[in-house]
């Protein structure tokens, strides 16, 4: 069994973070701004803006955070 | 010997979707059900919605359908061991012919609950992916099978998805959920060919087939507006979907099951039950022009 990569599950938390943010900013640059090794780095350089901007608003409405 | 495609619906708890598929089901239209337990945990199911479980389960027609599992999570929580315990009991009381997922995450850090999100395909996303499946068939002992995701980030991530999802399947020999209105969201939002899209998955793996209708939303970024289609089950299915259907069916050698699926929420006039028992009907008379080698 392979509990925990803990590189992806800090990036996956960063990201919903940055995502779930409703700031001025747009959604691709906070999420340029997490540090990550190269592989999601430039995965993430791929983003379209349009679809990062409707993700950030998708994890607005449904992330939910705490305890379940 | 050809073995004829069986269509259903997913079931919801809604009194409007029962009233709107009610007579699907009095007409013996309605070959299989799919059931997302996980959204009934906690809620009380009404006693129709009971039965027809009941039925359904003891005739080995109901299609297990997870959401809230998050696959590819790179944290083993809490919440997902009590999740696939959940299952186990749910199996216990209402046996399931198969069970299925969603492809990518939706639970990290201190969320327990987003929107499902895609992950790229590296040694350790592929790692974590097939960790997940196991535990999944070897809680459920069904076959298990992943849904392709209608989000994505980029044009990169819709072609990859196709064989990352192959490798991910591959060990526990799962199969795929193909979802054609989530490839024709990543058709209109990426300007690609939805025929194309289709070529680049696991085809021999597709058990099971789902067709549903999507809203559109205007999205700003970079100071420019775009509509992208989104994959809400909350509309009318795309006059899109139907040539695609047949497109897929004729590519698709192993599948058994075709799947509508509407939000019981969003059924709030005669005319949209009407539209949803049309667009059943309409999939109903494609699927019955194809077989399968049994």
């Amino acid at each position: 069994m392979n509990d925990n990569d803990t590189e992806l599950a800090r990036l996956q938390a960063d990201f919903l973070d940055c995502l779930a943010r409703d700031e001025s900013s747009e959604a691709l640059t906070r999420l340029r701004k997490i540090e990550t090794s190269l592989p999601y780095r430039s995965w993430m350089e791929s983003f379209d803006p349009h679809m990062t901007e409707l993700a950030s608003r998708l994890v607005q409405k449904w992330g939910r955070r705490g305890e379940p | 010997m050809k073995q004829r495609i069986e269509t259903g619906l997913s079931l919801m708890l809604e009194d409007e979707y029962r009233e709107a598929v009610q007579p699907l089901f009095d007409a013996g239209k309605v070959d299989v059900l799919e059931w997302s337990f996980d959204m009934a945990w906690g809620r009380m199911i009404p006693e129709w919605a009971e039965r027809l479980l009941r039925k359904f389960s003891a005739d080995n027609r109901l299609l297990g359908h997870g959401v809230s599992f998050s696959a590819l999570s790179g944290h083993w929580s809490d919440r997902q061991a009590a999740w696939l315990q959940m299952l186990r009991q749910d199996l216990q009381r209402t046996p399931m012919r198969h069970v299925s997922e969603h492809f990518g995450f939706m639970e990290a850090g201190d969320f327990h609950q987003s929107a499902p999100l895609p992950v790229p395909r590296t040694e350790a996303t592929l790692a974590v992916g097939r960790d997940r499946l196991q535990r999944l068939a070897e809680t459920s002992q069904l076959p298990v099978g992943l849904e392709n995701l209608a989000f994505a980030f980029s044009l990169d991530d819709v072609r990859q998805q196709g064989q990352f999802l192959n490798e991910l399947l591959e060990p526990v020999d799962g199969f795929l959920v193909l979802d054609l209105h989530n490839i024709f969201c990543q058709s209109c939002n990426f300007e690609v060919s939805a025929e194309e899209l289709i070529k680049l998955f696991p085809l021999n793996r597709v058990r099971e087939l789902h067709v549903s209708g999507g809203s559109w939303s205007d999205i700003t970024a970079a100071g420019q507006t775009r509509t992208l289609r989104r994959d809400t089950h909350d509309g009318p299915v795309p006059a899109e979907i139907f040539p695609l259907l047949e497109f897929t069916l004729q590519r698709c050698l192993h599948v058994e099951s075709v799947i509508v699926e509407h939000l019981g929420t969003a059924l709030n006039s005669v005319d949209e039950a009407s539209q949803l028992r049309s667009d059943y009907e309409q999939v109903r008379q494609i699927v019955s022009r194809h077989t399968v080698p049994a």
